[in-house]
């Protein structure tokens, strides 16, 4: 009976132990020289940390702060616990939630930081229906057993010598017994915990997700570049010469052949007498004589270049344009 | 009193504390666990997200030529409700990248680029047409009296003060401000409501015009962006 007693007891001071010394350095983090201590409250960092862990976390300077770290973070009112996957400049870290795909879309920086978590306490379980009935329903069960009991005791029938025996064995008969007051310190702990997210602040959730979707736009040409070469490339303004020759190659899928010959202008101005296409090249000739009356008109001298367009369209309406620099000479 | 009486009394006074204790306990452990809120998430809920929707790419745009929509669906493949959704437009190249430069032409050609109609489509809600709205990212952007272009939209998420934080995962063009998001109050969505239940899909569709004005050097040029959603939980979430 007494060792019996004692392995019990022993069992239920462990267990109150393993519940009641965690709950004290939670509430006050700097047995451990920590400065904080939050209640994970939120999955978004498991399989490290379970909604419901302790965390207890103490401040750091940014520069002993690696990746791999866990750190609790401000953010707005709120306070999150995720794990550091860069560093940026020293002083900007970006985390990530072990369980979201992606990191947290914004960056934190070193002023939010409260601290790194330095120890915690797997309270989560306390949440499983395997905890909870081992810190709530169990010991709530066992006081409420054993207290029927003793009223069945004390009200049962008896004849004199038992009463005599019963009230002699239970002279010294306490109340609450040693493993009484284990189990409600059991029950008194582990009820405050599990209500715990309704009653204190904690870590809260931190659950993020980022996707991309993407779009690709091209412009086509609506004025056809093409390679164009006008001769003579050194142009006399007293030249008797009949012609400007100009040849015009495409470098697109569009064909040469739907040029409409009669379209092609020189600088905008000057229509071509004379065009045909001859394989993959655009040949037009102008008229000299229009060419250096132009050219007079606009000003160039002796040893100018000019450089000219020559442009034109295609029979489905889209432009062409090319240019060419000559020297005039006089 | 005899003892045996007191003991009785006191017996069932610790049995009635005893009872009351554990059934709060097992209340709020009850409460607990199936509760998923802003603030706690204690169960094993998670947040996904998938965009349904393709690359869509427009080719041998002319100017003048209106084109679209750019439609992106993204389907909440998680167990957990999405109570706010933002978005980033960043123009990238081709491949899906920040462009290093400012004068690259893929990023002058979004100059060019306007965005004629901006619809979403959020669950419940129905389709919601955001440009020419009172809370119109046109009239956000720019007072609303000329065309908004791919560029300014990109540009109204510029960040100069902070060039560390410039250069982000989220692009060349960072947004800081929560002004395009939707859900709990903000945009179409009311208070108290997520912007993207669990299981629920949240369309988007843009319609955009090459503008008349662009130049004949915008010929044969391309550009791309690119639209990152972040799903969150909180709105200091929110990048």
């Amino acid at each position: 009976m007494k060792i019996q007693s004692l392995i019990k007891n022993t069992a239920l001071v462990v267990i109150c132990l393993l519940l009641v010394i965690p709950t004290l350095i939670y509430g006050f983090p700097f047995l451990m020289g920590a400065g904080s201590s939050y209640t994970v409250m939120s999955g978004s960092m498991s399989p490290a940390l379970y909604p419901g862990d302790l965390v207890i976390v103490k401040e750091t300077e940014s520069t002993d702060i690696n990746i791999g770290d866990i750190l609790t973070v401000r953010s707005g009112e709120l306070a999150f616990t995720h794990r550091v996957v860069e560093k940026r400049e020293g002083t900007l870290f970006r985390l990530k939630g072990d369980a979201n795909e992606d990191p947290d879309p914004t960056l934190v920086e070193a002023s939010q930081i409260i601290g790194k978590v330095i120890i915690t306490f797997p309270f989560s379980h306390l949440y499983t229906p395997y905890g909870f009935a081992s810190v709530v329903l169990a010991p709530a069960a066992l006081i409420i057993g054993k207290q029927m009991y003793t009223i069945h005791q004390f009200t049962k029938r008896r004849n004199k010598r038992d009463t005599l025996r019963f009230r002699r064995k239970n002279r010294r008969f306490t109340m609450l017994g040693t493993s009484t007051l284990l189990l409600a310190l059991i029950f008194m702990v582990g009820t405050t915990r599990i209500m715990a997210p309704h009653l204190f602040s904690g870590s809260s959730s931190y659950f993020s997700d980022t996707e991309t979707g993407r779009s690709f736009f091209s412009t086509g040409y609506w004025i056809i570049p093409a390679v164009v070469d006008i001769k003579p490339d050194t142009l006399n303004l007293k030249s008797q010469g009949q012609y400007v020759t100009v040849n015009a190659t495409i470098e697109t899928e569009y064909d040469e052949n739907d040029i409409i010959t009669e379209s092609v202008v020189l600088d905008g101005v000057i229509h071509a007498e004379w065009g045909e296409v001859d394989g993959t090249r655009l040949m037009v000739k102008f008229d000299r004589t229009e060419v250096i009356a132009y050219l007079i008109e606009e000003g160039y001298g002796d040893g100018d270049e000019v450089t000219l367009t020559v442009s034109g369209k295609f029979t489905d309406g889209v432009k062409f344009s090319g240019e060419d620099t000559i020297t005039v000479i006089n | 009193m005899k003892k045996g009486n007191i003991t009785i009394l006191a017996s069932i006074f610790i049995m009635t504390i005893m009872a009351a204790g554990a059934s709060v306990g097992t209340q709020a452990w009850f409460s607990t666990t199936n509760e998923t809120t802003g603030t706690y998430t204690m169960n094993a809920a998670t947040m996904s997200m998938t965009v349904t929707s393709g690359t869509i790419s427009f080719d041998n745009l002319v100017p003048g030529e209106a084109f679209g929509p750019v439609a992106i669906a993204i389907e909440n493949t998680g167990s957990m409700d999405i109570n706010y959704l933002g978005g980033d437009l960043i123009i990238t190249d081709a491949n899906g990248n920040p462009y290093s430069s400012d004068t690259a032409s893929g990023v002058l050609l979004t100059n060019y680029i306007e965005i004629t109609s901006w619809k979403e489509y959020i669950p419940n809600y129905g389709w919601q047409e955001s440009i020419g709205a009172p809370q119109s990212y046109e009239t956000l952007v720019k007072d609303g009296s000329a065309p908004l272009t791919l560029m300014e939209l990109a540009k109204s998420h510029w960040v100069s003060s902070e060039p560390s934080v410039k250069k982000d995962q989220f692009g060349y063009w960072v947004k800081t401000t929560t002004d395009w998001c939707t859900g709990d109050g903000y945009d179409i969505v009311p208070e108290g409501q997520p912007a993207l239940a669990a299981s629920g899909t949240y369309q988007m569709k843009l319609s955009f015009k090459l503008s008349d004005d662009t130049p004949n050097s915008m010929q044969g040029k391309s550009c791309s962006f690119k639209i990152v959603f972040t799903g969150v939980q909180q709105n200091s979430q929110l990048p």
